[in-house]
Parts: C-alpha cells; structure tokens; sequence
C-alpha cells in the first residue's frame, strides 16, 4: 500500500509543477504588456527605444513623462471629456433602457410577442458601427453637433441602450414577482411598483449595468475618431495621435494609455461576478 | 384604470423611439445611399445610380483584399482562442485558489482601452527596439519585422486579439466546466475509460452548448475590428492589414466617397448578418 501511495504523491507533486507553471507562463504572458506600458513611462527619454525591464537596477526612474503627460491641456481636456460622456450616456442609456426592460419583464404584449420586441432590441446592437459610420457623421454635420461632447453621448447611448434592456430585463425576470403583484393588489399603480419595488431590489445590478455602460463608452474609439477633432476629443483619440506629434514618444503615448487604462480596471473590481454575464449578454452567469 | 392600461407603452416607448431615430433611421439612409453616388466634398446631394456602386466592388482590389484579411483575423483569431481558452480551462478547472487570483488578471485585457493595447503591442513588437525581437535574438532567433512584413503584419493584430480575448474563452468555459455535475466522469473513471475518452465523449459534448455561443459572440466581435489594427498597423503596409470597418472608413472620411462606402458597409453587413442569424437563434432558444 505505501509505495502505491507514495507513488502517488510523487505523480500529484509533479502534477502540481506542471500547473503552477503553466499559471506563472500564462500571468506572464497576460501582465508583461501592462508591465512594459508602466515601465516605460517611468523611463526618462533618453531610455524610451531601450529594452530596459528593471527600474532602479537597469535605468533610474523618473515621473517627468508623467508630468509632462498630466500637464498638457488637451489631456486634461480629454480626460475631462471622458468623464463627462461616459457618465452622461451610462446614465441615459439606463434611464431610458430600465422602463423598457421592465415592460418587457412583467407585461405582455399582444401584438409583437414580448421575445419579438427584447430580441429586435437585441439585434441593434449587434449591428456593424461601418453602417452607421456616415449617416451619423451626416446627422452631426447637419445638426451642427460635430466636435461636441453631446454627439458622442448620444452616439455611446445607441450600442449602450439594447445592452441595457437586454440585461437588466434578465435581471427583472430574476426578481420574484409576489411583492409587486400584491402591491398592485394593495391598489398601487404599476408605475410605484416599479419605482418603490423592482427598482431598490435590482439596484446592485442596474449600478454593475451602469458601469460596463461607462466602461465601454470610455473606451469607444471609432466614433471619436469620426465624430470630434478637437474639443470632444477622448482619451483614445489622444493615445491613437501619438504619433503625429514630435515622432513616436513612446513615454508620452503609454503615459495617456495608463491613464486611460487604469479606470476602467479599477472599476471592473466591484463587478466581477457580472463582467462575464454581461460580455457574454447574459448567456453565460 | 385607463392609465394602466397604457402603463406598458410608456415604459417601452422612450426607448423604441430613440432606437429608430438613432440605428433604424440611420440604418436605412445608408442603405438608401448606397445605391447613389455622393463625392460629399464636390456634390451638395447624391445621384442616384443603381448597383453600380455594388458592381465596382467586384473589380475593387483593395475592397477584396480587405474581405479577404477580415476573414483571415476573424477565423484564425477566433479558433486560436477557443483552442487555448478550451486547454487552459481544462488544465486549471481545479485550482480554486489560485483562480481567484488568476481570474481577476483575466479581466484586465478584455476591459483595457483597445487603442492603448494596440500602441503597447506596437512598441512591444517593434523591429529593431521592441523586447519580443530583443528576446527572440536572446534565444538567437532573427529579428521579426512584425508591423511592416506584408504577410506577418495581419498575424501580429491577430497575436494581439489573441491576448485581449482568450482570458475570456477561458473564463467562460473554466465555470461551464466547474458547473458541471459529477456523476457522469466518476461513472467514466470506474468503467476504465482514459482521459482523452473522458475528454471526447463526455467533457466536449457538455460543454459545446456554451463552446459555441462563446465562439459565435466571439467572431461577431472579431469582424467588427477597428481599433487595434489602427494602432497596431494602421492597416498597413499598404492595405495588407486592412479590415473591412477600416475601409470603410477611409473611403468615407477621408476620400469622402459616401455613396461608395454605404455599399461596401452593405456588402459587410450581410456578411455579418449570417453569423447574426446563428447567434439569434441560439439566444433565442436560451431565451426565457
């Protein structure tokens, strides 16, 4: 019995290595280019085009990218911008998109089926932005709304709304429907059912909703770059122009990449559980 | 009551509305152009013209090249995903507390700013100062010309996807995985069966349901790809690297030939439409 046992352990012990290894590879492979980005906008120019990976022991440190990243006014500009519209268009996106989940949730509709309606919501979304690219360009020219932070919001706002009805419907369905049904009994209209029930009781989910609303819209590219050229410009925009400047300032473009990069993973932290979910649309929990 | 009874459109409404006049409305006027001719910077309006625009695309070179690389990235980036996502899910299934750990670092590719990812991708694949080629000649292996080979310059955007997105294949099949009961591989262990026969004929086809939705949502994505290769490539050299949305976008906003470019956003479309269709018709079947 012990050699068996003993046998055993060994081959567990070497199983263990394997794995570990594989782990350790695999956080390499995924933590070496955030790695890189950060070393390299602690480098001070001179160090830029250098494949220099310790700080301290290969090159001294210094936050002068950093400063000079921080200072330039069409960064904070930016950064400004960021906030403004990925806030504006999350919140828009779910005052507009939470009744309409909640519709389709909890009543019926006769004519179209209610999985008729949740499913052409759904298909907006999965609509290439190149079909829209010049009717929204048009609509912004015409509308004299080029270049402002309100085109994007309103823009953001269209992929992020069929991904909040889609969601927060799920969500709805989730709820047991005895509180709201006696309420209604109790004489409430279904407008305080929604506000006074539904509402308080998916808050964690309509708030995890909320900031992968902000999350994609801050990192929204392709519109930004159709859309703004100068006072609306993002954080993206700014990184994507890195080259034009004086060359490629490797520094100054991971400098602005961190900045844009970090908010984001921050955020991500307090929703884990529904990051998946909602990547996947709810298909996967 | 009569409010009630209107109660369910007042909800739904607002956001019917602003659909139609944001993705309906916009969607058809661009269909609509498609089959006109509008030079935006020499025409006031658009002529009408037929499928003509339609019929330029087939002699279009540079049109089916980038139908061409779209494919290319979406299949291969994708696949290559589902092979690694799929192994490291398997290999790491068991580790409870070093996932946790290993979990929370997967979310960070996905959730990065993708412009920001492609500038780091391309300093890290960088020819001559890059450290990937600085580590491929440690090893003594020839330098790389990553971004301007016109053959390797479509795989370094497909290398790069392949980071981005394979944490999430594998975050998604290693909990499918860990959701599954146990019963049937006790039941396959005591009859003898190997673990490749465990793996074919009980893993695979359990978790395939999710395999594919995974994959479907997946290539959706990966067809709609814009931001990394203009970081990474630009679409160059030339247009070797090119994705459709890309050209798009250069025939509308910058030869601002909208007529043209609403019937090449068209042809794309379909393209993706049939990919939609499968995708539906998985969601719907899930649907509750």
């Amino acid at each position: 019995m012990i050699p068996v046992s003993k046998k055993n352990s060994l081959k567990k012990i070497a199983e263990n290595i394997i794995i570990y290894f594989f782990i350790i590879v695999v956080l390499i492979w995924i933590l070496f280019p955030f790695y890189w980005a950060l070393v390299t906008s602690i480098k001070a120019p001179a160090d830029w085009l250098t494949s220099k990976l310790i700080p301290f022991l290969e090159f001294k440190p210094t936050l002068t990218t950093w400063i000079e990243a921080i200072s330039l006014p069409e960064v904070s500009q930016a950064l400004i911008n960021n906030i403004i519209i990925a806030t504006s268009s999350a919140t828009l996106a779910i005052i507009l998109g939470t009744p309409a989940a909640y519709a389709l949730a909890r009543f019926e509709f006769k004519r179209w089926k209610n999985r008729d309606i949740s499913i052409f919501i759904l298909s907006q979304r999965m609509l290439p932005p190149a079909v829209v690219i010049i009717p929204f360009f048009l609509m912004m020219h015409i509308s004299g709304l080029l270049d402002t932070q309100l085109s994007l919001i309103l823009v953001h706002t269209t992929f992020n709304l069929p991904f909040v009805v889609w969601i927060i419907r799920e969500f709805f369905l989730d709820l047991p429907k005895q509180y709201e049904e006696a309420a209604l009994i109790d004489g409430c209209s279904s407008l305080i059912a929604f506000a006074k029930i539904a509402l308080p009781l998916s808050m964690y989910g309509l708030i995890a909703t909320w900031i992968l609303c902000f999350i994609f819209s801050w990192n929204e590219f392709l519109f930004v770059l159709i859309l703004s050229y100068n006072k609306s410009i993002t954080l993206p925009w700014i990184i994507a122009s890195g080259e034009h400047t004086r060359g490629i300032e490797w520094g100054l473009i991971t400098t602005h990449t961190l900045l844009s990069i970090i908010p984001p993973i921050v955020m991500v932290q307090f929703i884990r559980k529904y990051l998946i979910r909602g990547l996947t649309l709810g298909m996967v929990k | 009551m009569l409010e009630e009874k209107y109660m369910k459109y007042i909800f739904i409404l607002p956001c019917l509305i602003y659909l139609f006049a944001l993705t309906i409305f916009p969607s058809i006027y661009s269909l609509i152009l498609s089959f006109c001719s509008w030079l935006f910077l020499h025409e006031v309006s658009p002529t009408f013209v037929g499928i003509k625009n339609f019929m330029s695309l087939i002699n279009d070179e540079r049109f089916l090249t980038t139908l061409k690389n779209t494919f290319i990235f979406a299949f291969t980036a994708t696949s290559v995903e589902l092979i690694l996502g799929l192994l490291l899910a398997i290999l790491l299934s068991k580790r409870t507390r070093v996932y946790e750990i290993l979990r929370a670092i997967c979310l960070m590719p996905m959730i990065a700013t993708p412009v920001g990812v492609g500038w780091v991708w391309r300093m890290l694949l960088n020819e001559g100062y890059g450290p990937i080629n600085h580590f491929l000649n440690l090893l003594g292996f020839p330098s790389i010309a990553w971004t301007s080979d016109p053959t390797i310059a479509i795989f370094s955007i497909i290398i790069v996807d392949i980071w981005q997105w394979t944490p999430f294949v594998f975050l998604i099949l290693q909990a499918a995985i860990q959701s599954l009961p146990n019963d049937p591989f006790e039941a396959a262990q005591i009859d003898g069966a190997t673990k490749w026969q465990i793996f074919k004929h009980i893993l695979l086809p359990m978790i395939a349901p999710t395999m594919t939705v995974v994959y479907l949502l997946r290539l959706l994505e990966a067809f709609k790809v814009f931001d990394i290769v203009f970081a990474v490539t630009g679409g160059g050299p030339g247009y070797r690297s090119e994705p459709l949305t890309m050209y798009v976008y250069f025939i509308a906003m910058k030869f601002w030939s909208l007529g043209y470019a609403s019937a090449v956003a068209y042809t794309f479309f379909a393209i993706v439409l049939v990919i939609s269709i499968f995708l539906f018709d998985k969601i719907r079947r899930r649907m509750r």
